[in-house]
This record gives structure tokens, sequence and C-alpha cells, in this order.
């Protein structure tokens, strides 16, 4: 990210992927499990609220490297998870 | 030699006001669900543009007729008026996303607040229009557009599969399932749409007649229209690659703007995304003030009131005051927070329905030989301005079921 954008962009784009991802988790909060996927719904809304808050660390720590590359990590298990939940759908 | 400059700068500066907001989105997102087997859509828009464009232009300047005035004598007073309403809500919903996308790339580039990128970018859009001349404002904007090349760069450098990229000049019937096949003609229609976006060429047209063109420039309209709009639509195929090459094996839908504006510096670093940025930045500043100039032009060629931006600001009242309005009704729909890209959604989709009532008119005074004269249509001119008028309504009726079924593109 330090490399490929500006700080200005790092921090905008931010802001525009943290209410879709907001947005995301709250339909997953409200919404009714399919029989059968009640552990897989439960799953993802955990996920979800993970990702939310890493974005928010993120948009916190643009200007860190360090941090970006801890946030980097945890990001990439979260979608990790989420891939293998949907696939086990 | 003064000729064939002027001649290439309308074509860089149609290539540089092709693309919009809808069509960067739309385009992108196709290509991170589809891969390429959407590129027929692009060339079908391509096609019809040319047709609508050129017709437009040729009816401006030999019937000295501009689109609304034509809509007026050939729908009748009803449908006209219908009409004029439907294309100025779109306007201003087309503007009002313009202007939020704007203050999308504002904030991205400079980190200014949004809001603060909205107003500031409206009033230096009246500004520049209050100050400058016709040729000045399409000519400044059209160009500086030019910057989006950045993105048909990118897609060529990240090696598109050609023979696969050639696979999609066909429409593919090979969809997973019921929901994924209402997904592929969703954004078959809304691509399609996208290059058709009315106000570009309503824009054009007053333009033809503002810039004072004769008879002996009806050459120059037919290059303009013809290879200003290829070479646009060959940015567009760059969109639709970045799409399929950045996206797709990603796993991505570019929901919002600055994940789009990514895919066109995605091979290169920081400078290249500034680029992609300003060019985009151009292109939607150049659509924001389309759609407010369409405005006023339709509204005053319909009820045949003085119109003209070269004109002095107190012999077109009317003019001034209705693309102002446009402004500042398009301002505060922005202001309320709505999200540009949910404003596109909707100008796309009822783009595409309004299309057959200004379109089929035009067909008609450009087929008319009293009106027409010796520049009236050749018959394989008529042909295929029906076969496109077919299309567009099959398109237009499908448009909205298409809208509700997918939950406007959601996969």
């Amino acid at each position: 990210m330090q490399r490929r954008t500006t700080q200005h962009y790092a921090k905008g784009h931010l802001d525009y992927l943290l209410p879709e991802v907001s947005d995301i988790a709250k339909e997953l909060r409200d919404a009714l499990p399919p029989r059968g996927a009640e552990a897989q719904l439960d799953n993802c809304r955990e996920q979800m609220q993970a990702l939310a808050a890493a974005l928010s660390k993120l948009s916190r720590n643009v200007d860190r490297p360090e941090e970006l590359v801890r946030e980097q990590a945890q990001i990439a298990a979260i979608r990790k998870e989420l891939e293998r939940t949907i696939s086990s759908l | 030699m003064k000729k064939l400059l002027g001649i290439t700068l309308g074509i860089m500066t149609a290539l540089g006001g092709f693309v919009d907001l809808g069509q960067i989105v739309f385009t992108t997102q196709a290509g991170a669900l589809f891969r390429y087997e959407l590129l027929w859509a692009i060339v079908l828009g391509t096609g019809a543009i040319i047709v609508y464009m050129e017709m437009c232009g040729r009816v401006a300047v030999v019937a000295k007729e501009p689109v609304f005035a034509v809509v007026r004598t050939r729908l009748g007073w009803p449908l006209g008026l219908a009409t004029l309403v439907a294309s100025n809500l779109l306007n201003l919903i087309t503007c009002a996303a313009e202007l939020g996308g704007v203050a999308i790339v504002l904030h991205l580039l400079t980190g200014w607040p949004e809001k603060l990128a909205l107003v500031a970018a409206t009033f230096a859009f009246a500004g520049l229009i209050l100050l400058s001349r016709f040729q000045w404002i399409e000519r400044s904007l059209g160009l500086s557009g030019l910057m989006m090349i950045v993105f048909a760069v990118s897609a060529v450098v990240l090696h598109p599969d050609w023979r696969q990229l050639a696979h999609g000049l066909l429409p593919s019937a090979a969809q997973a399932d019921a929901k994924h096949k209402l997904l592929y003609w969703y954004f078959a229609v809304g691509i399609f749409s996208a290059m058709l976006m009315e106000y570009e060429v309503h824009f054009y047209s007053s333009g033809a007649i503002e810039e004072d063109w004769t008879t002996d420039d009806l050459g120059e309209n037919f290059v303009v229209a013809c290879f200003g709009s290829v070479l646009g639509s060959l940015l567009t195929v760059g969109l639709l690659v970045l799409g399929a090459l950045v996206f797709l094996p990603r796993g991505i839908f570019p929901q919002v703007l600055s994940t789009t504006t990514m895919a066109g510096a995605f091979p290169f670093a920081k400078k290249a995304l500034v680029l992609a940025l300003l060019g985009t930045l151009a292109c939607i500043s150049g659509a924001a003030v389309e759609t407010a100039l369409s405005g006023a032009y339709n509204v005053c060629q319909f009820f045949n009131l003085n119109w003209g931006k070269n004109r002095p600001l107190k012999s077109v009242p009317a003019y001034t005051a209705t693309w102002l309005a446009m402004f500042v009704v398009a301002l505060i729909i922005a202001l309320t927070g709505v999200r540009p890209l949910q404003l596109v959604d909707i100008s796309i989709v009822f783009g595409m329905v309004i299309m057959p009532l200004t379109y089929y008119p035009i067909l008609r005074v450009a087929a008319d030989k009293h009106v027409m004269g010796k520049h009236v249509n050749s018959r394989f001119n008529t042909i295929l301005g029906i076969v496109f008028l077919a299309l567009i309504t099959a398109a237009a009726a499908a448009a909205i079921p298409l809208m509700i079924f997918t939950h406007s593109g959601q996969p």
C-alpha cells in the first residue's frame, strides 16, 4: 500500500470500504439463517465484525508500515475463513 | 491543414468526453463478474451511439433543429412534454451522481472532506460555465479526460488473453443458473445503456448549432461521431479487461469508485494512480457539466426559448436559470448523502427506458427527404437505425424487470 498508493488515497479508500463492510455486517446480523446453516451464518457474522474492526484499525495506522503488514495478515486470514465457510454451504 | 487539426481535436475531445461514472462502474463490474463475455454489449452500444450521434449532428446542421425541437414536432405536445420531464429528471439524477463522484475523487486526491469538495466542485463548474465559451468548456474537459488512457495502458500491460477477449464478441448462453443469467442480461443492458447516455448526444448536437456548423461540416460530424466513439469504446474495453484481470481472479466485486480507480494503476506505482484519479475526475466533471447544460438545452429547445452558451447571459435568461437550477438541485441531492453509485444504477436503467422516445423522432427526421433534402439517410443508414431502434426498445422493455430481479445487479 505504501508503494502503490498515496496517503490520501489509502485513507479515503478505507473511508469508503468501512461503511460497505458495516452494511454487510448489519445485513448478516438481521438475516434469518437457512435451515442447517446456522453455524455458518454465525461464523460469517463474526468474520464480518472482525473485518470491520481490522479496517477501522487499518484506517488509523495508514502511516505505520509495520502495523499495515500485521493487519494485512489478519485480513487475509479473515478472507480465507469466509471462503471456507461459503464453500461449505 | 486547419480542417484536419479541427477534426483531430474533435475526435480527441469526443474520446476524452466519452466515458462517465456509469461506464466506469458498470463495465468494470461486468468484467469482474463475467470476464470478457459482455464485450459484445460494448460493440453494440458503440454502433448505436455512432448512428444516433451522427444523425443528431446531421439533423441539427441541415434542419437547424436540435433534439428536443424534433421531439416536440414529431411526438406532439403531451408525449413530448412527458419525454422532456423524464429526460430532465434523468439528467438531474445523473448530474447528482457525477457531482458525488467528483467529490469522492477529490477526497481521494486531496483528503478534503467530501461535502466541502462537493460544494467547491459545483461552484467551480458553475464558474467555468459562466466565464467560458462553449468551445473552451467542451475542449478543456474533453481533452483532460484523455488521461483516462492510463486505464487502457494498464489493461494492455496486464496481457489479456486476446483470443478469449475475441470470444466475448458473441453473446454467451453458458451461465451457471437462472440468477447468473439474469445478472448477465442486467449487465448487458446496463453497458448498452451506459454507452448510449442521451445527454452526451443532446450536448453534442446542441454544440453543432453553438459552433455554427454548416453542411460543409457534415464530413467532420461523421468522422468525429465514428472515430471519437470507437476510440472512446476502446477505453471502455480497457475497463472491462481490468475488471476481468484485476478483480475476477481475486473474487472482488468493485462496489466503490475508489476500488475501480485503483485498477487503472494496478501494474504501476503512485504516479499512475494519481493519473488515473485525475483522468476519472476530468471525465466525471465533464459529465456533470454536460448533464446540467443538456437539461437547459432540452427545456429551451422544447419551449422554443432563446438558448446558447455563447450568447450574452441577459439574452438567454431561461437557459442560464435552468442549468444553474440543475446544479443547485443536483447538489442538494448529492448532499443528502445518497451514494453516487446508487444514483448511477437508476440513471442507467431509466435512461434506457426513455431512449426510444428521443431516438425514434430523430430517426424519422433524418430519413425525411422533405426536411433533409440531399442529406437524407441512405437506405443503409435507415435500416441500421431501425435495427438499433428495435434493440433499444427491447433493452428498454427488459431494463426495469432485470433491475428488480437482480436487486440492481447484486451478485
